[in-house]
């Protein structure tokens, strides 16, 4: 179990728990974490659940993908080093807490 | 002002958030005939079916309805769409009136027409996935009917979890209506090279406990599951005299015959680049999308506001065993197919020309062509193979250029 933080675009916060295996995009949806689509279904095919990661405890999360980068970069103006997309974000035994930033991307 | 929704798959369920965020105070009512609370679909043939939890995935979170005063009627079928009155009937009486109407219902299996046809199994809900898990966990021997992208993706997994598989496909090619032959082939030869034992021009005459019987052989199994392919749910909107024709008739801004009724999603035939052409897709980005502008135009009509079209960039995935397949653009089988060289091996990618443009690309575990390529065929200038050919087949070089 961790706790995940998102930071909303109207700078309020939410704080989930998240179960092992659950990624950030499918939590979010789950709970009504405004700002996040998923359009894909979290197939790394959009950028509609992108995030920046502020802070993860317990854990380094992992380089991003050839194929989540390339997302980023064809989808997102500016690509920043702690851009992710959420769906690409998977809960492990290790991580304790992680804080994200919601930058929204919509589908239309 | 009343929107009713009729079926809460991606597309309806879509259309009822996004009419919830650009109007607080509608009533929005949206009808399923599932039990459950709208689920995502994809999932089921990839993850739900090889997974002995059977979790799926919602496409918004259970209390999102209540909390955004979404009125989600499950387990309620549509019995009558009323359109000179202005109402929706339901299967308990529940009378719905309307101002405006979104008709969603998505599509059905076909179904099988031979001798022991009822024990085959299909797969088009969660019901229908949770009972397969159960079947594929235990069998053996499983055959698949149908070589298509769901076909394809059963019998891929079920070779994953090292079952003896037989994928049976009565056309010459797996995947042959979706995706240029080169590249069909090519996905054909990589299952069949991990074990996937695979008939074409196949046709089951007959399906008994111990397997399938087909012209030329009896193919032994001890799970038979039937992906022919699907049909839309046009009954309802046929009795209410919408115009129908291969699913409901719609103009580019979604509406149906009657303006104050929409279609959207599987069952919305649309006019598509030309005048004359028109398209259905059975795809998550054409239900996100219709679903989208469906709601802006309803609120549009509503305010006397210019509607908007619908003129996609259709794109598609399907996951099969470790094989990542996605398709952007709408391909042609009679247009000229290019095979991207330098490319990663393990990889493919296909180009489809019309005219001499690019129109479609198929990849094979190639993510970064598939994102080049909706940006590609989103550009205002046609791509040529010239371009391509410029940049020795790197499309994100030739992105970037055009950037």
């Amino acid at each position: 179990m961790a706790l995940v933080k998102y930071i909303l675009e109207d700078s309020s916060e939410v704080t989930i728990e998240a179960q092992v295996g659950q990624n950030l995009m499918q939590l979010a949806i789950e709970n009504n974490v405004e700002g996040i689509e998923g359009a894909c279904g979290g197939s790394c095919m959009c950028a509609t659940c992108h995030v920046k990661v502020e802070s993860v405890n317990g854990a380094e999360l992992g380089e991003r993908s050839e194929m989540e980068l390339d997302v980023l970069e064809m989808e997102i103006d500016e690509v920043a080093s702690n851009s992710r997309l959420g769906c690409q974000i998977e809960i492990n035994e290790k991580i304790e807490s992680i804080t994200v930033r919601i930058e929204s991307i919509q589908s239309i | 002002m009343s929107v009713v929704i009729i079926g809460a798959g991606h597309a309806g369920t879509t259309a009822a958030a996004a009419l919830r965020k650009l109007d607080k105070d509608i009533k929005i009512s949206l009808v399923s005939e599932e039990g459950s609370p709208p689920y995502q679909r994809p999932p089921l043939s990839k993850k739900t079916i090889f997974s002995v939890t059977q979790n799926y995935d919602l496409i918004l979170g259970k209390d999102f309805y209540n909390k955004n005063n979404i009125q989600l009627n499950l387990n309620s079928a549509v019995e009558e769409i009323n359109p000179i009155q202005s109402y929706v009937r339901l299967n308990s009486n529940k009378i719905i009136e309307y101002d405006q109407l979104i008709i969603a219902t998505g599509s059905k299996g076909y179904k099988l027409n031979i001798p022991g046809s009822e024990i085959a199994q299909k797969l088009y809900s969660i019901n229908d996935a949770q009972k397969l898990a159960k079947s594929i966990a235990k069998a053996k021997k499983v055959a698949v009917i149908g070589g298509g992208f769901i076909g394809c993706e059963i019998a891929s997994g079920a070779q994953k979890q090292n079952k003896e598989v037989t994928l049976l496909e009565a056309g010459p090619s797996i995947l042959g209506r979706s995706v240029a032959p080169i590249f069909a082939e090519s996905v054909s030869k990589i299952h069949q090279s991990q074990g996937i034992n695979i008939l074409t021009n196949c046709n089951a005459l007959s399906i008994n406990a111990r397997g399938i019987e087909t012209a030329s052989s009896f193919v032994p199994a001890d799970l038979v599951v039937a992906g022919i392919g699907v049909t839309p749910n046009i009954e309802l909107a046929s009795k209410a005299n919408l115009d129908i024709d291969n699913g409901i008739l719609v103009n580019k801004l979604l509406q149906t015959s009657n303006e104050n009724i929409f279609a959207i999603g599987d069952i919305a035939n649309f006019p598509f680049q030309s005048d004359s052409g028109r398209l259905r897709l059975e795809s998550i980005q054409n239900a996100n999308e219709q679903a989208k502008i469906a709601a802006k135009n309803i609120i549009a009509l509503r305010n006397n506001q210019k509607l908007q079209s619908y003129s996609p960039i259709p794109w598609f995935w399907s996951d099969q065993g470790d094989l990542k397949l996605q398709m952007v653009g709408v391909g042609k089988l009679n247009a000229k197919h290019h095979v991207l060289e330098n490319q990663t091996a393990g990889t493919l990618t296909v180009l489809h020309f019309e005219d001499g443009q690019l129109v479609a690309i198929d990849t094979l575990n190639h993510g970064v062509n598939h994102i080049c390529g909706r940006k590609l065929l989103s550009n205002k200038k046609p791509i040529l193979l010239d371009d391509i050919e410029r940049f020795k087949g790197d499309l994100k070089s030739l992105v970037k250029e055009l950037n």
